[in-house]
């Protein structure tokens, strides 16, 4: 068959393949192609392979051993079909021919499907060591906690399995394996994949043991092996002060000795953020304070600073008693760092105020941040301060810090609030009275709502409307600001106050043609307006394409009446979109009855739309499903398949 | 905290593929995800999939990819990263040209050239080789998706993060150093220009080529596959008989493309256009 092969452009080749695929010669096309001489188009004839081909006919190239392209495509075909290849494949898991069955287990292994474990735990013995391997990684990939048992006794099997068989260990997580895992520790050959293998499953018995390796033992990669596995293991468990405390007793007493300082101060500073973090876990829970400026250091990267934001919350005590030495270290990113991690009470607020004097602009940031935190209103002055007269850092922290604190502290904001006054200025008070929700200057504020500048309208409703029991009001009379951004806003704003004051004006604006209409369809259906269902419905007809896509979705949140029939007439609109989301929609609230055509919407040809498909059958979870579902897990979209396949897993077993 | 559904992902990727030729793959998500934030927060949007229907359907989507694009293209580069490429242009691929560099200029393309670090290092190279001692001369064109980096590799201005590969003496030799930042040194912008290209779309009104060497480096492997051998296309056009391809260390054109011969040089493979019958 030479369909493709005179065709130099894979592209070409490509489209010739999918008109061939619609026609009588497609079994015959496609299995050309999965052994193209270029991979994109072989990865297409896989797709087509997966969808159209049986398991039967793909299993028999499995067993091609002269054709390494064609059997390679195959399997991955298989893989593709997921679980309606599955019953095939576990018969090709006894085939006589041991390659055969080794691939076919190791496609199994891929799919990973739990029915496959009572088929695979007798294989994890079979005399050949590569089935057993495969069958022995199948196991580990389903997480399948019934083989646990077989799979400690093959820790002394042959060295072939038993790395397989602890990384599987690894994989279950299953805490009967810490034991024998650790007894495996002084093996040279696979003591790393243990301590892997310990860290997945994060046993906090394993610990002590694990110390005492970090501790002895100067061998790279093995001790960043172990120190991940402590770290993971740390992590996952509520570390108690007495482990902490022998955590503490182990590494700082005895961890200079060993270089182990060195050694974690090295990885603090290196450029690898996975064993930077292990490192700092230790550190920290461990209560190493040598290794405290090293780890501050390390928040200079705001996605390290967020991290160890986290580390410090978990383990307060130990940075805590450190906490005076490293605010006044040497190196300002030490400092700061020291005070965006650090957790601070009323006691701190006059240490916090000094600092706002820092020589650093971004220790004194940090500084206003603190003392947010604290939210002492004998700081408000002190952060007013700076909100004027700080850097751009520091304005934003003392505003951040302001709206953190009582709203009936913030009198000294009051020269910010004049009309008259600056714009910047203005609209950082404002903002920090929406933060502190605070009613203190509502008669200003309202004042603002009538300023020439659209960004203070905007910046004095938000500060009303988060405080003002009346704001309902002065929100609808904003709807027909003379500034769109400001009308946008203002339906944002009437949609999180959940307003149902706002709602006949906003069913009114129904009747409007402007680019606001847009928001207010959105707005009444997240509001689940059923008022608006109707005159939504009346509109759909003449509002134009975005529009009507958002009535669509406006009315499947309000679950209006009549909303099914409606979605079925939406069905067949010539827009695209629309059909989209009416499908969205009819996933969302068939019932049985809707089923047939559920099914028919599973043969669309977009993608998107059959991919609904499956998720609403999926969410009826009727056997009556099972066959059309099994056709959508071997979809020529990914996506598509991946949801037919978590939908096939909620139905009843077969 | 909002995340990118399976289906959202795909609806946006494909949308970005078919308008820029970017893919982003699962590996990307995340990126995407953090990029697009911003853009949900300034339309008022709530979900990811509200974002595609208003690039799909939105009087003022047009606006918004404008805007989307300079969101999504903010690839970060630096000097003299991978610079032994530039060692090869300057040591091999002009001694080749020989007498024609005495009729006109060198000609180079920096495809993808994000904030120009790529561009003027290529100038340096070619200025420290004493090629203008001898009478050379050089064009380098530089073009990127993204008008805002553009903008900024006019400006030729760096934070030391773009420096981080040079060492004390490049940073006196070929930067002006201001306040925080460094400033391209006039003579060594010289020769260099930059216009906003989508090499997925070749429909730029300036002239491609022909170029001596082409440099795209870790662009391509942001790119649909329909958009990659778009691009590449473009290069072999716009090369000359004898020119050269220089990708980034991971890409590759072996088994994909056949109008392009690898060669191996001082341990670094180029990709020389293929001639006639080749």
């Amino acid at each position: 068959m030479t369909l493709t092969g005179g065709i130099t452009d894979p592209h070409a080749r490509i489209r010739a393949l999918d008109g061939a695929a619609l026609g009588p010669d497609r079994d015959a096309a496609i299995m050309h192609a999965l052994e193209d001489r270029t991979s994109l188009v072989r990865e297409h004839a896989i797709a087509l392979a997966a969808r159209y081909i049986s398991p039967e006919i793909l299993g028999e190239l499995v067993g091609d051993h002269e054709n390494a392209i064609l059997r390679n495509s195959a399997l991955t075909a298989l893989e593709r079909q997921g679980p309606y290849a599955v019953p095939h494949l576990l018969g090709l898991a006894l085939d006589p021919d041991l390659e055969v069955a080794m691939f076919a287990v190791q496609v199994l292994s891929r799919i990973k499907d739990p029915s496959t474990i009572h088929a695979l735990l007798p294989l994890m013995e079979h005399s050949d060591p590569n089935i057993a391997q495969a069958a022995v990684e199948a196991l580990g990939n389903v997480k399948a906690r019934e083989a646990v048992p077989g799979l400690i006794r093959l820790l002394t099997a042959d060295m072939w399995v038993q790395f397989a068989v602890v990384s599987a260990l690894g994989e279950i997580g299953d805490a009967r394996a810490v034991g024998p895992l650790l007894e495996c520790l002084n093996d040279e050959l696979i003591n790393e994949s243990v301590a892997e293998a310990l860290g997945k499953v994060g046993a906090s018995d394993a610990l002590p043991r694990l110390l005492e390796f970090l501790a002895d033992t100067d061998r790279l990669p093995l001790r960043d092996h172990v120190l991940l596995a402590i770290s993971s293991i740390v992590e996952r468990n509520h570390v108690r002060s007495q482990v902490a405390a022998k955590l503490h007793r182990k590494l700082g007493e005895e961890g200079d000795r060993c270089g182990l300082i060195e050694y974690l101060s090295g990885l603090l500073s290196s450029d690898n953020s996975g064993l930077g973090r292990a490192a700092a876990t230790l550190a920290v829970a461990a209560q190493l304070s040598k290794l405290y400026p090293a780890v501050l250091l390390r928040t200079v990267d705001s996605e390290e600073l967020r991290w160890t934001i986290g580390l410090c919350d978990r383990f307060r005590k130990g940075m805590a008693m450190a906490q005076s030495e490293l605010l006044s270290h040497p190196d300002p990113r030490v400092r700061r760092g020291a005070l965006l991690t650090g957790s601070f009470s009323e006691a701190s607020r006059e240490l916090l105020c000094e600092l706002l004097s820092d020589t650093d602009p971004h220790v004194r940031a940090a500084a206003c941040l603190g003392l947010g935190h604290v939210g002492d209103v004998r700081a408000v002055p002190n952060l007013v301060e700076r909100l004027m007269g700080g850097d751009a850092e520091e304005r934003v922290a003392a505003a951040e810090a302001l709206g953190r604190m009582p709203g009936e502290s913030l009198a000294p904001l009051a020269p910010c609030l004049d009309r008259h006054g600056e714009i910047e200025p203005t609209i950082a008070a404002l903002g920090i009275l929406e933060a502190a929700r605070s009613s203190l200057f509502e008669g200003r504020v309202v004042e603002l709502l009538g300023s020439e500048h659209a960004a203070v309208r905007r910046a004095a409703l938000r500060a009303i409307a988060a405080s003002a029991s009346s704001s309902e009001d002065h929100l609808v009379r904003h709807l027909d600001d003379p500034e769109e951004s400001v009308r946008i806003e203002v339906v944002e704003m009437i949609v999180r106050r959940k307003s149902t004051k706002a709602l006949p004006s906003l069913i009114a604006m129904l009747e409007l043609e402007d680019h606001l209409r847009y928001h207010v369809i959105r707005g009444l259906g997240r509001l689940h307006a059923t008022d608006a269902g109707r005159p939504l419905e009346a509109l759909f007809s003449r509002a134009q394409a975005y529009e009507r896509i958002e009535i669509v979705a406006a009315l499947i949140r309000i679950g209006a009446p009549g909303l099914l029939s409606f979605l079925k007439q939406r069905l067949s609109e010539a827009d695209t979109e629309i059909r989209r989301v009416a499908a969205d929609g009819l996933a969302r609230v068939a019932t049985r009855e809707e089923l047939p055509l559920l099914v028919s919407l599973a043969l669309d040809p977009d993608w998107n739309i059959r991919n609904h498909a499956a998720w609403g059958l999926g969410r009826l979870r009727l056997p009556e499903g099972r066959d059309t579902l099994l056709v959508l897990a071997r979809d020529l979209e990914p996506v598509v398949a991946r949801t037919a396949r978590s939908a096939l897993s909620k139905l009843p077993p077969a | 905290m909002l995340r990118l559904s399976d289906v959202e992902a795909k609806l946006l990727s494909d949308l970005l593929s078919a308008r820029f030729g970017l893919v982003y793959d699962e590996a990307r998500r995340p990126f995407l995800e953090a990029r697009l934030m911003g853009r949900l927060k300034d339309l008022h949007l709530i979900s990811f999939g509200e974002y595609y229907r208003y690039l799909a359907l939105h009087p003022k989507r047009e606006q918004e990819l404008e805007i989307l694009k300079s969101t999504i293209t903010n690839n970060e580069t630096y000097f003299f990263r991978e610079s032994y490429q530039f060692d090869i242009l300057v040591r091999h691929v002009v001694p080749t040209l020989g007498p024609l560099l005495t009729e006109r200029p060198l000609r180079v393309l920096c495809a993808g050239c994000s904030s120009g670090e790529e561009a003027y290092s290529i100038g340096i190279a070619l200025q420290t080789a004493g090629l203008e001692l001898i009478g050379r001369e050089w064009e380098i064109d530089a073009c990127d998706l993204n008008p805002a980096r553009i903008a900024q590799a006019r400006e030729g201005k760096y934070t030391a993060n773009s420096l981080r590969a040079c060492d004390e003496a490049q940073k006196q030799r070929y930067f002006l150093a201001q306040d925080d930042c460094f400033m391209v040194k006039p003579r060594f912008r010289k020769g260099v220009r930059f216009f906003e290209a989508n090499l997925a779309e070749d429909k730029t009104g300036l002239r491609w080529g022909p170029y001596d060497a082409v440099f795209c480096r870790n662009v391509l492997i942001y790119f649909s596959s329909v958009a990659f051998h778009s691009a590449v296309s473009l290069f072999f056009r716009a090369l000359a008989p004898h020119g050269y391809l220089f990708l980034g260390h991971s890409e590759s054109l072996v088994s994909v493309r056949d109008d392009f011969v690898p060669e191996s040089i001082d341990g670094a493979i180029v990709y020389r256009k293929a001639r006639a019958g080749e």
